[in-house]
């Protein structure tokens, strides 16, 4: 039961030591996160694996993320723009519990050959009075620096020819 | 590559209107000549609105509206998601010269039996080759502002 939904906007942003394009590519690697995902070590939210239903460049392309806490987060990529390197997806209702009609966006701008900058929105909704709006959004802007921190261990890796 | 410019908007105001009433007109997606006025009125600056045709099934998503401007040009937004207990819709409308990648969403919050308040929030780019961002901006600002919310109010006080 709920009163009111909580509405959230979840924002964050951050520099990867990268090329745009090579950021990009992976960010459209849908069911490739555990490339580039912290290890259990660097994070608590840690994945099993992951299911592609779709195909790799296909729109829409669903991941189901399984994740070790016991449930699974599905989230469909539904639109790609490639000029302007922005992507937008949603995720199914309690992907993450708690959290409903969850759409994001994540954009990657140019910054210099080896530079860029990821952004992150997402807008959605806190149905449920036993979880608070303030906290899912500190968990999902959380869950942003994760996917930086990861890509910025890939890229490192990368470079040391470790990847 | 040509860089792209970033929008994010975000507006809010404050209807007379029960949430289920407006919710009603919100979601009924080509009705919006029930309340869009003209610029006499208090409307949008620009093009008129000429028709609006409803490509689609109405509640069920996705649907389209085809909007018919008098400067002939067409804009077709398209209801993707519609969540009728929290008062959520998300739209997107299709990319043009100057702007890709849209996508909004309106949500109403009840404020009591008779007033609510509506919010619409989008995301887009503006083309490399547009000099003014601030001017596209703007022509966005000034249709939630005079279009949707003036528009939503007339119509609520009539």
């Amino acid at each position: 039961m709920f009163s009111k939904p909580q509405r959230v906007f979840a924002t964050n942003k951050g520099i990867i030591e990268a090329p745009a394009q090579a950021v990009w590519d992976l960010l459209l690697d849908w069911d490739g996160i555990l490339k580039s995902w912290p290890t259990p070590t660097e994070t608590k939210f840690n994945i099993l694996h992951i299911d592609l239903h779709g195909g790799v460049d296909q729109i829409p392309r669903n991941r189901h993320v399984h994740m070790a806490g016991g449930w699974t987060c599905s989230e469909v990529l539904f639109l790609a723009n490639h000029a302007a390197r922005r992507i937008y997806y949603d995720m199914a209702p309690n992907g993450v519990p708690g959290i409903h009609n969850y759409i994001a966006t994540t954009f990657v701008d140019e910054l210099g050959p080896e530079r860029c900058e990821m952004g992150f929105n997402s807008n959605f909704d806190i149905l449920e009075d036993k979880y608070d709006g303030e906290t899912m959004r500190k968990h999902v802007e959380k869950v942003y620096d994760l996917i930086m921190q990861g890509y910025r261990g890939y890229f490192a890796r990368q470079r040391t020819g470790r990847g | 590559m040509a860089k792209f410019s970033r929008v994010e908007i975000h507006k809010s105001e404050h209807i007379k209107a029960s949430s289920g009433d407006l919710w009603s007109v919100i979601t009924d997606w080509a009705g919006i000549q029930r309340w869009w006025l003209t610029e006499p009125e208090g409307g949008r600056p620009g093009p008129g609105l000429l028709s609006c045709e409803l490509l689609g099934t109405p509640d069920i998503t996705p649907r389209t509206r085809r909007i018919s401007l008098d400067n002939g040009s067409i804009v077709e937004e398209t209801l993707l998601h519609q969540n009728d207990q929290s008062r959520r819709i998300y739209y997107n409308m299709t990319p043009n010269a100057q702007v890709q990648s849209y996508f909004a969403t309106m949500f109403i919050d009840e404020v009591d039996q008779n007033s609510c308040i509506l919010h619409v929030s989008s995301c887009f780019d503006v083309a490399p080759d547009v000099a003014d961002v601030d001017a596209v901006k703007s022509k966005f600002e000034a249709t939630y502002e005079k279009a949707l919310f003036n528009g939503l109010r007339a119509y609520f006080d009539k």
